[in-house]
């Protein structure tokens, strides 16, 4: 029903997203595309292969992508009602304080670690003193064995790298809360660069966190920008454009494949939404590793209500 | 640095010097280079190389350990995989000093002091870098120097790679201001020095070169929103499959004597042995796709007419040339029958003609 390219029609017929190999794939896009059905179609590839699969964004709401998903024929809201899909929400919760679901057990000093903050955004949190969040904040009641949609609340921990990156367990949590499966699940995550910009989290606690998550994932999706400010840093660049690039040419450094989406070089076209490049990333060059290889190309893609399609140049998509 | 142009008058002798060194500096034989430091980009990575050495390591049962920041697949053939993430440089140092000493006590056998019993590979130093004093790592951290000469006992060669397009967070107030960049001093430190390029970018640019074009520019300095350019970690070959092809590269070495003495030179690593040498390693410019002129010699017109550059031709086909051997020109008659006798005039007179018998004579 759905018309979403697969994974293999955008990597090559060889390469396989395998269910044990940690296989990054690391998406980049600019301004004026949205890498949206990228995820889509890794989704809809996920369930149509029976796996699990877990969903972070700390740009969007559920809502976005359960309407998103719907218009390219993949209902996300039975898939989360079938615990075979989790969404971790970063971004509606994420500066609200979980004080409300627990009492207030212990009041940590407020975080006066300036030398952590550098090149954050000066947080917005609120100035009462709150609890130091626990490891899953699953707000309200008591997580059931499956909660589909988990939030990353921050709360008083904006602004410490340390207690802020143990926010991130969520996504872990989530990653284990599956039942066991031959296969490992996998991870698509979105935004990460608003966490590390809008907490302080030193780029190499984002790094280590990534491959913590790939130890116990299968394939890992980051979706990153990539437009020009943010890759080509100067002398004079500020740290968070630093630690921007730091994060995404790393992560380009170990992915299988890199997959940039960006605007037709000749301006706008009707029919045409963006162009797709896909290069092989050195992840997959290891002689022994086991998924075949990515195919390096460059597509056009056309995102309309019917579903997306990924064309050669020339051949008019049709 | 732009690929290097074709000199032929150099060439020979680079040939048998440079290339030998390059393949014993690949093989760990014959030239020591206790630390070989590899840079790369998003435009190709190091891994061949890395899994080339590893290779020829194990050829000569060499033990390789290999410390990973960033991969999570290390390759079959290592004999020890030690994982660096999260860990501070004094455990490193340790953890790699008892990995390695295992095999020090070979060392007593002084011829085979030239080869390493040890490899350690590193897969991103930098990665290394923050966790050492100069990186601004946590207070009372090695320094970067110090930790990479305490492993370097003579029975260990150290093949790091370092990602060149990484930018590195500034540290604010750790640092001295007058120290060097720690990746400069990784370069100044280091004994064989190089630089991978994706085959595909360089023969490109050597094209334009050889056509006085700017030579088009690759990976971040790209396409803007596209951080990988096409051609990014393909490799080059005519025969071989994606996945085989990827194994070759080009690389730029610089390896310094211990004369202080430095060769540079530019090689061509295949992803097959060549036919002729059995041998992975050429040269650049014995590369065919970059120097055309290799192949030159057999396929050249024997004329030695240089028409590439006409837009019609000036050579016959076979049929003319048959054709052109056909025709007889008037003065072969005079050649083969009645001439040759002398200078008479051969002259039938026609009717017009008032032919006088007296007279006229032929």
């Amino acid at each position: 029903m759905s018309r979403l390219p697969t994974p293999n029609s955008i990597l090559g017929p060889s390469y396989a997203l395998l269910p044990l190999e940690s296989q990054l794939l690391l998406v980049t896009s600019v301004l004026g595309t949205s890498p949206a059905w990228v995820i889509y179609s890794l989704l809809n590839d996920t369930f149509s292969n029976g796996g699990d699969v877990v969903l972070v964004s700390c740009l969007n709401e559920f809502t976005y992508f359960r309407d998103g998903a719907k218009r390219h024929g993949l209902d996300l809201q039975s898939h989360l009602k079938k615990d075979d899909f989790i969404f971790v929400d970063g971004l509606s919760k994420l500066f609200l304080s979980d004080a409300g679901s627990h009492g207030p057990q212990s009041i940590p000093s407020p975080p006066t670690t300036p030398s952590s903050l550098r090149g954050a955004i000066p947080t917005r949190a609120p100035i009462s003193p709150r609890q130091q969040a626990p490891s899953i904040p699953a707000p309200g009641k008591a997580p059931s064995s499956l909660d589909p949609i988990r939030y990353i609340t921050l709360g008083a921990a904006v602004g410490t790298s340390a207690a802020a990156i143990k926010q991130l367990d969520v996504i872990k949590a989530a990653v284990q809360a599956f039942p066991a499966k031959t296969a490992r699940p996998r991870v698509i995550i979105e935004g990460l660069d608003i966490i590390m910009s809008a907490t302080g989290i030193d780029v190499a606690r984002i790094e280590d966190f990534i491959y913590e998550l790939r130890e116990i994932t299968s394939t890992m999706a980051v979706l990153l920008p990539a437009d020009p400010p943010l890759v080509h840093t100067t002398a004079s660049s500020t740290p968070l454009e630093i630690s921007h690039a730091n994060l995404l040419v790393s992560l380009g450094h170990a992915a299988d494949a890199i997959l940039s989406l960006r605007l037709l070089d000749t301006g706008v076209a009707k029919d045409v939404s963006g162009v797709l490049r896909v290069t092989r990333g050195a992840g997959n060059l290891w002689r022994g590793a086991g998924a075949g290889a990515v195919e390096e190309k460059e597509l056009l893609y056309h995102e309309a209500d019917a579903g997306v399609k990924i064309f050669a140049r020339g051949s008019g998509g049709h | 640095m732009a690929p290097p142009k074709a000199n032929e008058k150099t060439v020979q002798y680079r040939r048998t010097h440079n290339l030998l060194l390059g393949t014993r500096l690949l093989s760990q034989r014959g030239t020591p280079s206790p630390f070989t430091l590899i840079l790369d980009s998003l435009s190709q990575s190091s891994i061949p190389l890395v899994e080339e050495y590893i290779a020829r390591a194990k050829a000569i049962r060499i033990s390789v350990v290999y410390v990973s920041f960033t991969t999570l697949r290390p390759p079959k053939d290592v004999s020890k995989v030690i994982k660096a993430r999260g860990k501070t440089l004094d455990a490193l140092q340790k953890e790699i000093i008892a990995a390695t000493g295992a095999a020090a006590p070979v060392e007593t056998q002084t011829d085979a002091a030239k080869t390493p019993q040890n490899l350690v590979v590193m897969d991103s130093t930098n990665h290394l870098i923050p966790l050492s004093s100069e990186g601004g790592g946590p207070k009372n951290s090695m320094n970067l120097a110090f930790f990479l000469s305490s492993l370097l006992a003579p029975s260990i060669a150290l093949l790091a790679t370092y990602h060149t397009d990484i930018p590195r967070v500034p540290q604010m107030a750790t640092t001295n201001a007058y120290a060097p960049d720690p990746a400069e001093l990784l370069k100044y430190l280091c004994t064989t020095l190089i630089k991978v390029y994706s085959p595909s970018h360089i023969f490109a640019q050597k094209r334009a070169l050889d056509k006085s074009l700017p030579p088009p520019r690759f990976g971040l300095e790209g396409i803007e929103g596209a951080i990988a350019s096409l051609g990014t970690n393909t490799g080059w070959c005519d025969t071989c499959g994606p996945k085989e092809r990827s194994q070759g590269l080009i690389y730029e070495l610089e390896h310094r004597r211990m004369s202080g003495r430095a060769m540079t030179e530019w090689f061509f690593l295949m992803c097959h042995p060549s036919k002729r040498t059995k041998e992975k390693l050429i040269l650049l410019e014995d590369h065919p796709a970059y120097n055309p002129a290799i192949t030159a010699p057999t396929t050249e017109a024997p004329e030695g007419l240089d028409d590439s550059d006409l837009t019609f031709s000036l050579g016959l086909t076979a049929k003319q040339k048959v054709d052109r051997d056909g025709v007889v020109l008037p003065y072969f008659d005079a050649q083969s029958e009645e001439g040759g006798t002398g200078g008479r005039i051969l002259y039938v007179p026609g009717r017009e003609d008032d032919w006088d018998d007296e007279e006229d004579e032929i």
